[in-house]
């Protein structure tokens, strides 16, 4: 929750939560060349 | 609920207005000009899409190849798509959410404004590629076919098209691109920049559904990117991903498509529910039935909907385990949907009803994305869904999904919040004309459709037999009178902007009941900045 | 603000008897699933119309309760709004109530489901095997046991014609009362053989082999076509089956074989044939299977499909020429058609392009240069 609408502090934490976000969707972008197609491969359907 | 804006002296570094002529808009960081700017895209990208419906409905009208060519024709069909999705819904959902958001949460701006500006501006150079895609084989003859697949892209087919298709992924790509980073903003806002007391659990309903739609689009449309990156490697590099003879898979396309695709169409729907989530406990005067529940089912839906992608596919030849795995997945689905709609229904039960236009799109909504949900629960049986694959069966059913299910949304929120966006009421009479005539064309259009489905009408195709004349028509007819209505809803749009009765703070009498959003404590329009100190919720 | 009492009414409900009335017009106008005609798709209709039925039951039940709050919970009619519904114990029970009851549902359709899938899944022994192969735009069917080869291709008719776009030259021929394997595969890019009445569709991938089965109970000819969009002539390329009794099947088979060997033997013997016999046959190929591409004056689709009319490669050696039609061009819709089509009828195709639409090549190919090309 915000404590004042002008705040470095709250850039900070906005920065750090992009961040975050941002590298998740970077590993979905792996996973799409990487898990999938082992899956598909025959590794996890019986 | 009460609002106390909290007192502090009063600096007045934020006070000048916006800056005058194009830079207003091109270097906007402002939530409000960004977020107009998504709605007037989504409308051009409406007509622009709508277009081209209209010439799929004028071909399908009789038997016969009349008006262009096959390629043509599925260039069309492949473009609707693209342009009514990535285009029309996503982002005039995201201009809902750049305007609301902040209102509702009572935040002054978006937690990355300058991120912002660059998620809308790639919006334009991406449509710019999609349009030369279309012109490609004109413009550069020799380069081979127009792009002629459908929206799925699937190989080998897009492997045989011509330098359109590589227009197309590019401009996949950007909007890939735009909807992460308007995506990454809206989650950061939700976390971070809501005012003091403004608990999560007294957002109202859309900034949650946005919550879910965002992190679904996070963590799903790098996937899409990656395929469609993978299809550009197979084109021109040498690659073999989906081509069987190098030992790749065209199976897998169809697996990363819809891992994307699936979870794409609950980006297209929550915004709507969202949506609806306001406009019904307004209009009812009664609070919503069931906040938690309806929060905690959205979550559940995105969840499931990331597992149970394959439902797409069923006729590719998957081990019976699989199948049956992505056939059960896909029923249950049915019960966050089903206790979503049956809150709604709630929330009118025992209310007290007047029936605005907003009010009206969402009865409508209830009702016919019920009917969507049902014959959902039919495809998604695997042996019948073998009979109803790639049917006109199919494209009944998602349009039902999604025309009523996200565009009508779109349509209440635009006419629930134009009061609030241009400081002037909407002509309720034309609102309900409008209303009627789209809900009884959209019916007359895609209603015939499950039956010509069910006949075995394949989707897709220029030219059928005479066995399919009669629904063909109706629903030709129903698709014109369907696209003209769209010029009534511009009109309005374009007469509220102009003028009209001035518009309260608070223009409807039922919308502080439940969980408000801080948007009504503001003046209709709203200054250019809101919110420069943090108001306080209790 | 208010508008009238009929505020609520489905269009969709008001439709649905127009949808029927058309029905009515047309005897032969199919409005559902069509009649099954094999002991699988019978299995498969059934659940349909199960899920039908609980699906319209749903409907009704969400769609009177819309109607009756619309008709009771006014506020011209002066309803008062109930602000403790949702803490009532309806209202804290609801989230459990609802789930339930759809999870009841959910199972009950997903049991049954789950049991018909298996049948469609059964892998026991066929008495007939029939491969499908998919090729823009036609389909050609191997028995395998039998060594027995059916191209279909789609017959030109007008498109007032009932069977417009829903008949082939030469149709897939089956016994009824025996187990048939489909084999699906591809040449090309993806396609979907589909014949509702006798098979539940699987899709034909290039490279891959899919499975279906049918066991055929009536008699009869059973019309369907592609449903995996495989580009411009996706809507050009019927699947057409006629099931006969098991004595009229082997009848066929025997008259079936005695004809290929009679056209294997023409083809592969050193005589040097003439000008016009070649340009004749020629033609008849073209038609079959070039022309849905290269169209049929030779003009092609511009930027689409080349034209053979005044092309280089028709124009220039002959070589050149055989070489494309043998081995196709990768990266494009152009096949290659040696494993189709045999020495005679390629040598003759290509005598025909050579000396059609204005080409001026002049020279005659024969079956011994296709051999040696090969």
């Amino acid at each position: 929750m915000m404590k004042q609408p002008d705040d470095d502090k709250l850039r900070k934490a906005n920065l750090r939560v992009a961040i975050i976000l941002g590298a998740i969707a970077l590993l979905a972008m792996a996973y799409s060349f990487v898990f999938l197609p082992k899956v598909l491969s025959g590794g996890l359907v019986p | 609920m009460s609002v106390a804006t909290a007192h502090d002296d009063h600096h007045d570094s934020h006070d000048h207005g916006p800056p005058k002529g194009w830079q207003r808009w091109v270097y906007s960081t402002n939530h409000k000009d960004i977020g107009t700017m998504y709605l007037f895209f989504a409308l051009f990208m409406l007509f622009f899409g709508g277009a081209m419906a209209m010439y799929i409905r004028a071909e399908l009208f009789m038997p016969g190849v009349q008006l262009a060519n096959p390629d043509f024709y599925n260039n069309m069909v492949t473009d609707h798509a693209l342009v009514m999705v990535f285009g029309m819904v996503m982002p005039a959902a995201a201009g809902m959410a750049n305007w609301m958001i902040p209102l509702m949460i009572g935040a002054p701006d978006m937690a990355l404004p300058r991120l912002n500006n660059l998620s809308f501006w790639l919006l334009p150079a991406a449509a710019l590629m999609l349009i030369l895609s279309i012109l490609a084989p004109y413009l550069f003859p020799g380069s081979g076919g127009p792009v002629n697949t459908g929206w799925t892209l699937l190989p080998p087919l897009s492997i045989q098209n011509g330098i359109g298709m590589d227009f197309t992924i590019f401009a996949i790509h950007m909007l890939g691109i735009s909807s992460i980073l308007a995506s990454i903003n809206i989650v950061t806002t939700i976390l971070n920049m809501r005012a003091p007391g403004m608990t999560m659990m007294k957002m109202p309903l859309f900034v949650w559904a946005w919550f879910f739609t965002a992190l679904l689009l996070i963590a799903v449309m790098p996937v899409l990117a990656g395929a469609v990156t993978m299809l550009l490697f197979d084109r021109h590099f040498g690659t073999s991903f989906f081509d069987a003879a190098g030992g790749g898979d065209p199976i897998l396309f169809q697996h990363l498509f819809w891992f994307f695709g699936h979870p794409e169409v609950y980006v297209l729907l929550l915004p709507s529910i969202g949506v609806l989530g306001l406009v019904i406990p307004t209009f009812a005067r009664k609070p919503l039935f069931g906040y938690k529940a309806l929060v905690y089912g959205m979550g559940v839906l995105a969840v499931l909907g990331m597992v149970v992608w394959a439902h797409h596919q069923y006729t590719i030849g998957m081990s019976l385990f699989a199948t049956n795995y992505f056939m059960i997945g896909t029923i249950l689905i049915s019960i966050p949907v089903g206790l979503m709609l049956m809150n709604f229904i709630f929330t009118m039960w025992r209310g007290s009803m007047t029936f605005e236009t907003p009010m009206l799109f969402g009865i409508a909504i209830i009702l016919m994305f019920s009917f969507a949900g049902v014959t959902g629960v039919m495809l998604a049986v695997v042996p019948a869904d073998m009979q109803y694959h790639d049917t006109m069966f199919v494209v009944a059913h998602f349009h039902y999904a999604l025309i009523p299910g996200a565009v009508f949304g779109l349509y209440a929120g635009v006419f629930y919040w134009l009061p609030k966006w241009t400081g002037h009421m909407y002509d309720e009479r034309l609102g309900k004309i409008f209303f009627w005539w789209t809900t009884i064309s959209f019916n007359i259009t895609f209603f015939p459709q499950h039956f010509s489905g069910l006949a075995g009408m394949p989707r897709r195709i220029v030219d059928y037999s005479i066995q399919y004349t009669e629904f063909n028509m109706i629903s030709s007819i129903g698709g014109f009178l369907f696209g003209l209505s769209h010029l009534l809803f511009l009109y309005i749009i374009i007469q509220t902007i102009r003028g009209g009765k001035k518009a309260p703070d608070k223009p409807w009498e039922g919308s502080q009941i439940g969980t408000p959003g801080l948007e009504w404590t503001l003046p209709s329009p709203p200054p250019f900045h809101s919110f420069t100190q943090a108001p306080v919720v209790k | 603000m208010v508008s009238k009492n009929k505020t609520g009414l489905p269009a969709a409900l008001l439709l649905l008897p127009l949808g029927l009335l058309t029905s009515i017009a047309r005897a032969d106008y199919g409005y559902n699933l069509p009649e099954p005609a094999a002991t699988l798709t019978q299995e498969i209709f059934d659940l349909h119309m199960l899920t039908t039925v609980v699906g319209t039951v749903i409907m009704v039940i969400v769609t009177a309760m819309i109607v009756y709050a619309l008709y009771a919970y006014r506020h011209d009619k002066g309803a008062v709004p109930d602000q403790n519904f949702h803490t009532s114990w309806f209202g804290r029970w609801a989230w459990v109530l609802v789930p339930v009851i759809v999870l009841g549902i959910d199972l009950s359709i997903a049991s049954s489901a789950s049991s018909t899938l298996s049948s469609v899944e059964d892998r026991s022994k066929a008495d007939v095997t029939v491969k499908v192969i998919g090729s823009q735009w036609k389909w050609t069917y191997e028995y395998m046991d039998d060594d027995i080869k059916v191209v279909s291709n789609l017959k030109k008719l007008e498109p007032t014609d009932p069977l417009y776009l829903r008949d082939v030259d030469d149709p897939l021929v089956l016994p009824t009362g025996q187990r048939v394997r489909f084999l699906l595969t591809s040449t090309d890019v993806l396609h979907n053989w589909g014949v509702a009445e006798i098979v539940p569709k699987k899709i034909n991938i290039p490279g891959y082999i899919n499975e279906t089965w049918a066991h055929i109970t009536k008699e009869g000819t059973y019309r369907g076509q592609c449903y995996e969009n495989c580009g411009a002539g996706h809507a050009f390329m019927p699947a057409v089956v006629r099931a006969v009794s098991p004595a009229e099947y082997q009848q066929w088979k025997t008259e079936r074989k005695a004809q290929q060997a009679q056209a294997a033997a023409e083809a592969s013997s050193d005589k040097a044939w003439a000008k016009e016999e070649l340009m004749a046959k020629g033609q008849e190929i073209y038609t079959k299977n070039c022309m849905a591409c290269h169209q049929a004056q030779g003009q092609g689709i511009p930027g689409v499909f080349p034209a053979l009319a005044g092309s280089k490669i028709a124009n220039g050696a002959a070589a050149d020429h055989i070489n494309i039609v043998v081995k196709g061009k990768t990266g494009t819709a152009m096949a290659a058609w040696g494993p189709q089509l045999n020495d005679l009828d390629i040598a003759a195709v290509v005598t025909f392009e050579r000396n059609s639409w204005g080409n001026t090549a002049g020279d005659v190919v024969q079956p011994k240069d296709i051999k040696a090309a090969r």
